[in-house]
């Protein structure tokens, strides 16, 4: 009895300690980069991206030999990147968005691209400037835009045929009456749909006279100031919202949709404001749609909103050679080229043609604001804004009184946080 | 015994008279006290992994929380001590917390009843001897095995504004039209109250029902036998026996339902709803955490909350009590 539960006590402590030393022994190891092999981790995507990547990826590893670890991150992409960085697993070249590159820049994650404005091969020169500028803090390089989009006008030419309409609207006063003589509301059929995003309404801001020349046509240059409030901006926003109020014009989660697009391809809407990336939606989910494109509306000057993103290097990266090819020849011409005319995104550099099919969002790159914001913005005006545009659409805020928030929370924004 | 030193002659002998006094019988259970302390050592080796889990994720966690609260951190550089500027910044500066606060609030006071006694009422209907009452029992606890995100992702298509819930009020006599469930911020809330309530009543029904079949057939046909049936019998006598589920079911639902994430996350897509109205307090904590980064916030919303639900605990142990009668 005794000698049993003496060994009874044994096996436990035996198996206590085992445990405790497998657990202090492994350790989570970095994985080792063999020699000529380098990692990219890109968003997850449709196939077309899908396509559009393999092709990069084949082609670099056909022309160095070196092999690329491609990862795709589902989710959400800053968070499992954060959690990178910190774990020790980073990848090497990522995709970065405008949303969280000032997070990343000014918390060292980084690697500083300085560098590449001496390589006469690389051509940084060839970037649109309005473009790149994003990607820039503190006056260094941090990140390579790879591709953009501008806004354009989408419209249901059955639709319009069968109004009666000729031609798409070219100033407000068309938009409102075409938006006005497509609607039916008994079937369910708005003339447009219209978010209450100020990642939309910003372009109306800018078309009416008003913001500045910062981010996102909202801020200044310096990112210190909004300018929102404004003869201007009160102008835009009586006329964004007020189609909803009319009833011309409806918010896509009023049809049913998540976003414009989807309103826009189930015909519940006759005309939407879109980017680039409508295209291979449409293509793939709504594929017998009949539909055109055409340039934004103008009131009293031409306005639009540019939406990039960009590939960064971790600073802290073992393999700092191969990174580096990789980049350069991702973010250099023959890489944008490969890129855009598979993907028929826009290239953001002046020696790549833009794919067919895509003049007329090409066209609108000289009005476009580059759509980027300090640390925390998107969540701590952006939204309050987007909730002000609704409630003006909804009658429940006077149009003053929601610039006058809109103007207080983007100022409050700009203060630091604690 | 002294171990050790070698018993002198005269010490020895009580020892060796005490040995040859005692039967056989009593040997085995000599070392009751080693016994004894043998069991003890054998119950902590076997909860010492379990409770060094315990205290390295979720109390250790816990402390690392309430230390951070005080520290600015974006995870990527290292804190720096800020005092209690975050707690400033909740209370005073960011008006969205309080909202958080309000509609977590107004959410626990409308589910928390309405969970607790519609699980009563279906604990009470599925203990009688009617036909069927297996099937009912699956089909009302069917909704809490689902997952709650899928769950989630099929009423954003019934609480759709041209979805399933709107087509069938369409259907009603006059024709009336369902307000936009999820668009609207006067309605958001409140869908996803009753997805909540739908989902979780049926686990509550399992344990009224566990309860219930533990009071005695006698004194209910006692209680008969004085003149009390019906209502009264459910709420003088019934009630009164079943009051540790009740306290369970109260506690348990309070904590979940100050803590509500997942339903407000999926069906606002991560925003926090039309103009806030499903800002939910783990939600925001969520917005602040990993969306803007501001790690020092979070934890002070944390510990906050935490706070919070500590009382409301406390409270509903004051009212309902557990295992004490009052």
């Amino acid at each position: 009895m005794r000698a049993s539960s003496f060994l009874a006590k044994l096996a436990v402590a035996g198996v206590v300690i085992a445990s405790l030393g497998v657990a202090a022994g492994t350790r989570t190891v970095a994985p080792t980069q063999a020699a000529g092999s380098v990692s990219l981790a890109t968003w997850s995507s449709n196939p077309t991206e899908q396509a559009g990547q393999k092709k990069l990826v084949d082609s670099f590893q056909n022309k160095y030999g070196t092999t690329i670890d491609f990862q795709v991150i589902n989710g959400d992409y800053p968070t499992v990147l954060k959690a990178r960085f910190t774990a020790g697993t980073a990848p090497d070249v990522f995709y970065i968005n405008s949303d969280y590159f000032q997070d990343f820049a000014s918390s060292g994650a980084l690697m500083n691209l300085d560098f590449l404005k001496n390589v006469k091969s690389f051509g940084y020169d060839q970037y649109y400037k309005n473009l790149q500028v994003g990607y820039i803090y503190n006056k260094h390089i941090y990140g390579l835009v790879k591709d953009y989009s501008t806004l354009a006008l989408e419209y249901n030419k059955t639709m319009f045929k069968k109004a009666g309409i000729k031609a798409p609207p070219k100033t407000w006063a068309e938009l409102q009456k075409d938006a006005c003589k497509l609607t039916n509301r008994a079937n369910k059929v708005y003339g447009i749909s219209l978010s209450a995003d100020p990642a939309r309404w910003a372009a109306f801001l800018i078309q009416a006279g008003g913001g500045s020349t910062g981010g996102g046509g909202i801020l200044n240059k310096a990112q210190t100031k909004a300018y929102i409030k404004s003869a201007a901006g009160l102008a835009a926003l009586k006329f964004y919202a007020g189609l909803v109020q009319k009833g011309c014009a409806a918010r896509p989660d009023q049809v049913g949709a998540g976003w414009n697009g989807e309103a826009f391809g189930r015909q519940n809407v006759a005309m939407a404001i879109e980017g680039n990336w409508i295209t291979s939606y449409l293509q793939q989910t709504f594929p017998s749609l009949n539909w055109g494109v055409a340039p934004l509306p103008v009131d009293k000057k031409a306005g639009n909103l540019a939406f990039t993103a960009a590939y960064g290097v971790y600073a802290r990266t073992s393999n700092k050679s191969n990174a580096i090819k990789l980049l350069e020849y991702l973010a250099g011409k023959s890489g944008t080229t490969v890129w855009s005319h598979v993907v028929g995104y826009l290239p953001a550099r002046k020696d790549v043609k833009p794919p067919a099919g895509t003049k007329v969002f090409a066209d609108q790159t000289k009005y476009a604001k580059d759509w980027f914001f300090p640390p925390g913005f998107t969540n701590r005006a952006l939204t309050p804004i987007g909730n002000d545009i609704q409630a003006v659409m909804d009658g429940k805020m006077s149009a003053s009184s929601a610039l006058n928030d809109m103007q207080n929370k983007a100022t409050q924004a700009l203060q630091n946080v604690p | 015994m002294a171990a050790g030193s070698t018993p002198s002659q005269p010490a020895a002998l009580p020892a060796a008279a005490q040995a040859a006094a005692e039967p056989l019988a009593t040997v085995r259970w000599r070392p009751e006290r080693r016994y004894k302390r043998d069991e003890m050592i054998m119950g902590y080796l076997f909860v010492l992994i379990p409770f060094a889990i315990f205290i390295t994720f979720s109390f250790g966690a816990m402390i690392f929380d309430f230390w951070i609260s005080f520290y600015h951190w974006a995870i990527l550089d290292s804190p720096r001590f800020v005092g209690s500027a975050n707690y400033n910044y909740l209370w005073h500066i960011d008006t969205v917390w309080l909202t958080a606060l309000g509609n977590t609030a107004q959410y626990c006071l409308v589910v928390v009843p309405l969970q607790t006694v519609i699980a009563f009422t279906l604990a009470l209907i599925v203990n009688q001897n009617i036909r069927g009452r297996s099937f009912f029992r699956t089909t009302f606890y069917f909704p809490s095995v689902t997952s709650s995100v899928a769950i989630s992702l099929i009423f954003l298509f019934i609480f759709n504004n041209f979805g399933l819930l709107n087509f069938l009020i369409s259907e009603l006599p006059g024709h009336p039209s369902g307000p936009n469930w999820l668009g609207d911020p006067a309605y958001a809330l409140k869908s996803i109250m009753g997805l909540n309530i739908w989902t979780t009543t049926g686990t509550l029904m399992v344990v009224f029902l566990a309860a219930l079949q533990d009071v005695p057939r006698e004194v209910l046909e006692a209680a008969a036998i004085d003149g009390a049936t019906g209502v009264k019998a459910v709420t003088r006598i019934v009630v009164p026996l079943i009051r540790p589920a009740l306290f369970f079911v109260v506690a348990n639902g309070l904590i979940g339902c100050m803590q509500i994430f997942d339903q407000a996350f999926i069906l606002s897509q991560g925003s926090g709803g039309p103009n806030y109205s499903t800002m939910t307090a783990v939600l925001y904590i969520y917005i602040q955490a990993f969306t803007n980064s501001y790690y020092g916030v979070a934890a002070a919303a944390s510990a906050m909350l935490f706070a919070f639900i500590f009382v409301a605990t406390l409270v509903v142990r004051r009212l309902i009590g557990g295992e004490e009668g009052r």
